[in-house]
């Protein structure tokens, strides 16, 4: 992983529905594709899980294969969150490649 | 100086601990279903997912993606429904190589109303819904015409 964090997190909070958006940079292979010159078959490498933790309580999960195009973009809804409260997103692919992030809702 | 002993307990609490997750923390809990994302047919994914549980058609569910897609590598598609307590969002895809494209659990404070992502489509099929709500399943489904396959 670089030092750059490899996800973006994006919430906003209107009449006590956050939502929340999330995008994370991953090639999302399918192991299908081939390379243009060479020919060789391109490893499958996708995400597989996603963890989104409010407080350290998990808020929402995913299982996800291939089929989730590259780069991978999520939104969905928290009820209840309030200001301050402390949004973790993580990831983890078929290689065992991760990353976490961590933020404070406004 | 360790004995013997203590060298013995402490192997064994630590991989206790290892075992719990307790010393690297494992923040993504889910387990992956490899047996279904093995699965190149809707009906066989689902089987494998919800194992013959009665899935019934509903219109409590909206399922929005433009009518045709020019590349079927980034199709964007928004979830909406107004079922009660919405546990889990299944999306599938009808004619991919993989049917099943993903699973979002929601838990405490996740609403599960909504969802929205970018998926890939092979060709034009069916996107596939399934929404478990209390305790029971529901589906809904939308055609969408895909000019270039997105699943290479």
């Amino acid at each position: 992983m670089t030092d750059k964090s490899s996800i973006k997190i994006r919430t906003k909070t209107i009449d006590g529905i956050t939502s929340v958006s999330v995008m994370m940079r991953h090639p999302m292979e399918t192991g299908r594709r081939k390379e243009a010159e060479s020919g060789a078959v391109i490893p499958m490498q996708h995400i597989q899980q996603v963890t989104c933790q409010l407080n350290g309580e998990t808020v929402m999960s995913a299982v996800i294969g291939a089929g989730i195009s590259t780069n991978p973009f999520f939104s969905f809804n928290l009820q209840e969150a309030n200001a301050g409260d402390i949004l973790e997103l993580s990831w983890r692919d078929n290689l065992d490649n991760s990353d976490t992030i961590k933020t404070a809702l406004k | 100086m360790f004995n013997r002993r203590q060298f013995l307990h402490t192997t064994v609490a630590c991989l206790a601990m290892l075992k719990a997750g307790l010393l690297f923390p494992i923040r993504v809990l889910a387990e992956w279903p490899a047996e279904a994302f093995a699965k190149d047919k809707p009906e066989e994914a689902l089987a494998v997912l919800f194992k013959g549980r009665e899935i019934r058609e509903t219109d409590r569910i909206t399922i929005e993606m433009p009518p045709g897609a020019e590349n079927g590598a980034i199709v964007p598609l928004t979830v909406r429904t107004d079922l009660p307590e919405v546990s889990v969002i299944t999306l599938i895809a009808e004619k991919n190589p993989v049917s099943l494209l993903g699973q979002f659990r929601f838990t405490g404070k996740g609403k599960g109303d909504y969802l929205r992502t970018r998926i890939k489509l092979a060709k034009s099929s069916h996107l596939i819904v399934v929404v478990e709500s209390g305790g029971e399943l529901c589906t809904a489904r939308r055609y969408i015409e895909v000019l270039k396959g997105g699943c290479d």
